[in-house]
C-alpha cells in the first residue's frame, strides 16, 4: 500500500529534513491561514498565527506518530495558538489603535459584510471562512475540524442563514 | 412566507453553497418557482453568496511570501542540517522552454544516474534487479538535486539547489538559492500545460505545451522508464561494491561505476547508494569531466519514493501579484 504523501514527507522532516519540510508548508499553509482568518477575523493577525503554526509544527514534528494526521495536527496547533492569542487580547480588553487599524484593512472593501462576519460565533464563522477563501468544499472543511460531513453542511448552512439575518437587520436598521 | 418554508431557508441555504442533494434539488426548485417569498429569499443569499466570494478573493494576503518567510525562518533556526555532499551536473538555462527542458532532463539525469549502476554481479543484500521494478512502480518521487561545474552565468546550481516532484503526468521543479525560492517549473502532461514561475521578478507564463514538446518529453520517459531497456543498458556497464555506511540514519549498500563508455564525457564516476532496507535509492553522486575539461558534479538526495503526487498537489499557484512575462 502506498503511503500519503504526507506521511513520507514527515518521516523525512522527523529525520532533520528541513528541506522536506517545505512540501507541507506548500500543501497546507493556506489551509491553515484559512482557519487562523476564520478564527481571529483579520488578516494580520492571521499571518502572524498561521506562520508560527507552521514553525511550531516544524520544531515539534517528532511528536508526531502518525505523518497521515500532519493537516488535523497543524491545524490544531494553529487553532490552540489563536486561541492563546485571543485569551491574551481578553486579558487586556482593549484593542490598541494598531490593532484596531488592523481589523479594518486587507480585506474587501465591504465593511457591513466584514462586521456581519466578525459577529458569527466563532464555530459557525470558521467553516464559513474556510469555505469561501479555500476552496468552497465541505468535504474538505470536515475533515480538516474533525468533524463529520453533515456536521460542516450544517454549520456553513447556519452561517449563511445567520449572516443573511444580520445583513437584513443591518439593512432594516439603515432604512 | 408560509410555515413550511421555513424549512425550505435551509434547503435553499443548502443549493446556494452546493451542498444540497442532487434528488432535493428539483422539488426545491419548483417551490421555489411558485412562492414569492422563498424566491427572494433565494435570489438573497445568492446575492449574499456572490459578495462573499467576491470579499473573500479580495483578501489581500500573500500566501507565497508568507510560506518563504515560515521556509527561510526554518533554515535560520538552530535545528542541524543534514549532511552536504557535492553534486554534479551541468544544465543550461537561457530560456523558459529550456528551462523547461531541463527539468525533464533533470529527471532523466536522475534515473541514468541510478540505473547505470544496476546489475546482477554484487554480493551485497540490495537485490538491484528489484530497485529497478521498485523505482518503475513508484508513482511518484521528490528529491533534492545540487551540484557544480556550471559554465552557464544563468545556472543557479552552484549557489542553490532543486527540489523536483515527479510522477508520470507531472514534472514540478523548485529551484533555491540562498534560501529562497527563485524559479518554478511545472509540467502537466496530461493538460499540456507549462507553468515557469520568476518569483523573484514576480512574473510567471502559463502555455499551453505543444504536441511536439510533449511528445519529446515522453519518448524520453518511455526511454529511461523502460525496465527492460534500462536493465539491459545498466548491465553493460561495469561497476563494483562500495559496501555498506549510513547515511542520514539509513545503512545503505553502495556501487560504483567508472564506466564511461558510450558517455560524451572525459571520464565519469558514479555513485548509487540504496537503503538494505526499503531497496530504494538514497543517493546518487556523479562525478564527470566534460571534453572541455570542466568538472562537474551532482548530489541527488533526499529521495521520496511511492509517493501519490496528483496534479493538484503539485501545480504551482500563480500569485495574483504576479505580472504574465
Amino acid at each position: 500500500m502506498n503511503e500519503s504523501l504526507d506521511e513520507s514527507v514527515v518521516r523525512a522532516c522527523r529525520q532533520g529534513d528541513k528541506t522536506a519540510y517545505a512540501v507541507l508548508v506548500k500543501r497546507h499553509y493556506r489551509h491553515v491561514f484559512a482557519l487562523c482568518l476564520g478564527v481571529l477575523g483579520n488578516v494580520h493577525d492571521a499571518e502572524d498565527i498561521a506562520q508560527e503554526a507552521m514553525l511550531k509544527g516544524f520544531l515539534k514534528i517528532k511528536k508526531l506518530d502518525k505523518g497521515e494526521q500532519f493537516e488535523v495536527w497543524i491545524l490544531r496547533i494553529a487553532r490552540n495558538l489563536c486561541f492563546d492569542l485571543l485569551r491574551r487580547r481578553k486579558r487586556k480588553k482593549v484593542l490598541s489603535a494598531k490593532q484596531l487599524m488592523r481589523c479594518g484593512q486587507r480585506t474587501g472593501e465591504n465593511h457591513d459584510l466584514q462586521q456581519a462576519i466578525r459577529r458569527l460565533p466563532q464555530e459557525l464563522r470558521v467553516p464559513l471562512t474556510m469555505y469561501y477563501f479555500d476552496g468552497k468544499n465541505a468535504k474538505t472543511i470536515a475533515e480538516k475540524l474533525n468533524i463529520s460531513h453533515s456536521g460542516a453542511c450544517q454549520r456553513i448552512r447556519a452561517a449563511r442563514k445567520q449572516l443573511h439575518e444580520l445583513l437584513s437587520e443591518r439593512e432594516n436598521n439603515e432604512k | 412566507m408560509k410555515s413550511d418554508c421555513e424549512k425550505i431557508k435551509d434547503q435553499i441555504a443548502d443549493l446556494v453553497t452546493g451542498i444540497l442533494p442532487e434528488a432535493q434539488v428539483h422539488e426545491l426548485e419548483q417551490h421555489v418557482n411558485e412562492c414569492a417569498a422563498c424566491r427572494d429569499y433565494a435570489r438573497a443569499l445568492k446575492d449574499e453568496d456572490m459578495l462573499l466570494t467576491e470579499f473573500f478573493a479580495k483578501i489581500d494576503t500573500d500566501i507565497t511570501h508568507q510560506q518563504e518567510r515560515v521556509l527561510q525562518a526554518i533554515n535560520q533556526s538552530g535545528v542541524s542540517k543534514q549532511s552536504e555532499t557535492h553534486l554534479i551536473w551541468r544544465t543550461i538555462m537561457k530560456s523558459p522552454i529550456t528551462k523547461l527542458a531541463v527539468a525533464a532532463a533533470v529527471i532523466v539525469v536522475v534515473v541514468l544516474g541510478l540505473f547505470e549502476f544496476i546489475g546482477t554481479d554484487g554480493t551485497s543484500g540490495v537485490v538491484w534487479a528489484e530497485v529497478a521494478q521498485k523505482i518503475e512502480a513508484s508513482p511518484g518521487v521528490i528529491f533534492r538535486s545540487r551540484g557544480t561545474g556550471s559554465r552557464d552565468p544563468n545556472d543557479d546550481w552552484p549557489n542553490g539547489y532543486k527540489i523536483t516532484w515527479r510522477s508520470a503526468v507531472v514534472t514540478r521543479t523548485d529551484r533555491y538559492r540562498d534560501g529562497q525560492i527563485r524559479r518554478t517549473i511545472y509540467y502537466n502532461l496530461d493538460t499540456k500545460t507549462t507553468i515557469l514561475l520568476a518569483h523573484d521578478a514576480k512574473k510567471y507564463i502559463k502555455e499551453a505545451t505543444s504536441d511536439a514538446q510533449v511528445q519529446r518529453a515522453q519518448a524520453d520517459k518511455d526511454r529511461w522508464t523502460d525496465p527492460q531497456g534500462l536493465v539491459n543498458f545498466c548491465l553493460a556497464l561495469k561497476h563494483h561494491s562500495l559496501g555498506q555506511k549510513t547515511i542520514d540514519g539509513v545503512l545503505c549498500e553502495g556501487i560504483e561505476t567508472t564506466d564511461s563508455s558510450g558517455l560524451p564525457v572525459k571520464s565519469f564516476t558514479g555513485r548509487l547508494w540504496v537503503g538494505v532496507e526499503t531497496g530504494y535509492p538514497v543517493l546518487v553522486e556523479i562525478e564527470a569531466i566534460d571534453d572541455g575539461s570542466i568538472r562537474h558534479t551532482s548530489t541527488l538526495d533526499q529521495f521520496q519514493w511511492n509517493v501519490d503526487l496528483s496534479a493538484e498537489d503539485v501545480e504551482p499557484e500563480i500569485h495574483t501579484d504576479y505580472e504574465p512575462l
